[in-house]
């Protein structure tokens, strides 16, 4: 998170700088620094240029000391959260994270981004490839999620050809990722990717997660299926 | 921003892609269109089924006739990212005049002033469905649809038009 650090701190200085801009009207910005502290910080300032407002929202989502979401962690309870999906019929249907896990072994793994290439190529085709020996251990549910809206997501299902072996599930507006509190700002990358997920694959039961490999922003290290086999 | 209108010039932007060497390029939308004629074709997002099995066909159907009718570029904008944008590209396999750009952070859309909210949809904000048309970054044609419809966006209107 050290690129979401940086940012913020210079963004921090690019609207202390305004402060001193008496021409323009006064406004309340609420501001999260990047500091242990647990009170938010409060600046009364004048509004930052057109430009630095993306910088905003990027402090907002991405502070690693934000002390609204912290990060989930093994033995927490999974917040609900709404998905969605194309059925089989094609219809748009929704699915809520505690139908996924309530009274069952679910895995849920995210990508970044689905037709982004380690994601393709890697990460869900092996939860594909291992789905029968994880489902043979016990494991009821393997859903994939990525903050893509459905349609992408059925697109991409069909691309690599995914049968009903793992759902692939649309965080649309990227709630359960914030919830999770796993969010991955790629806002200033020039692929106008925006607030994505991390990568990261987790074990729940009954809600409860017991395991939970998560990585550092893209990466691809220990969240994929091979770990979450050898954790079972 | 107000949308677009006939007689405005093209603003600046730039949009994304991967070229054929799968390198992600950014290109300005000036360096594409001036002392050009070109076609933007707007569209809410991709994979969605009218874009993808209407409109955007339409286009890539009518490509050859509106380059014979002196038409430079051909560029379909969506607010998707480039990996999306490229794979959805792809299927298209007949295609060989059209450009599918990333408008990823959605900027050149708000340029435009062409912005369609579809966050209830779990969309975020995306692009209006349009279909306009530039001669050296003067717009000669907008057409223009009421958020994501299909009347009169159509590459028969365009060359219609032409």
């Amino acid at each position: 998170m050290a690129t979401a650090t940086t940012t913020a701190a210079t963004f921090s200085t690019a609207v202390r700088r305004l402060c001193f801009q008496t021409s323009l009207p006064s406004t309340s910005i609420r501001l999260r620094h990047v500091t242990t502290s647990a009170r938010p910080t409060r600046l009364i300032s004048t509004p930052t240029p057109h430009r630095l407002l993306p910088l905003l929202r990027l402090s907002a989502t991405a502070s690693p000391s934000s002390t609204t979401t912290s990060t989930i962690s093994v033995g927490d309870k999974l917040p609900d959260a709404t998905l969605s999906y194309f059925g089989s019929d094609g219809e748009l249907k929704t699915i809520t994270v505690s139908d996924l896990t309530k009274g069952k072994k679910t895995i849920l793994f995210a990508v970044p981004g689905a037709f982004t290439p380690t994601c393709s190529q890697k990460h869900l085709p092996g939860f594909v490839e291992k789905a029968k020996e994880l489902k043979a251990k016990g494991v009821d549910v393997i859903a994939c999620v990525s903050v893509n809206d459905a349609f992408v997501m059925k697109a991409w299902k069909e691309d690599l050809k995914v049968g009903d072996e793992v759902l692939l599930l649309s965080d649309g507006n990227g709630a359960f990722t914030k919830a999770l509190g796993v969010e991955l700002d790629l806002s200033d990358k020039p692929v106008g990717l925006g607030v994505r997920s991390r990568r990261y694959s987790l074990l729940a039961e009954d809600g409860v997660v017991k395991v939970l490999n998560l990585e550092e922003g893209g990466s691809f290290t220990n969240s994929g299926a091979e770990d979450m086999l050898k954790a079972l | 921003m107000a949308p677009i209108a006939v007689g405005a010039s093209l603003p600046e932007g730039s949009l994304q892609w991967f070229d054929e060497s799968d390198q992600l390029q950014s290109v300005s939308v000036h360096g594409l269109a001036k002392d050009k004629k070109v076609v933007l074709v707007g569209v809410p997002g991709a994979f969605t089924p009218t874009c993808s099995m209407q409109h955007v066909p339409g286009f890539i159907q009518s490509a050859e006739e509106l380059k014979a009718k002196g038409v430079d570029e051909i560029l379909v904008i969506s607010v998707n990212d480039p990996f999306v944008m490229k794979a959805w590209a792809e299927t298209y396999s007949e295609n060989n005049h059209v450009k599918f750009l990333a408008d990823g952070s959605g900027k050149y859309t708000e340029a435009l002033g062409l912005e369609l909210d579809l966050s209830e949809k779990g969309l975020g904000t995306r692009s209006r469905r349009y279909a306009i048309f530039a001669d050296d970054l003067i717009v000669k044609v907008a057409n223009i649809e009421e958020g994501g419809a299909f009347t009169i966006s159509g590459a028969e209107d365009i060359l219609k038009a032409l």
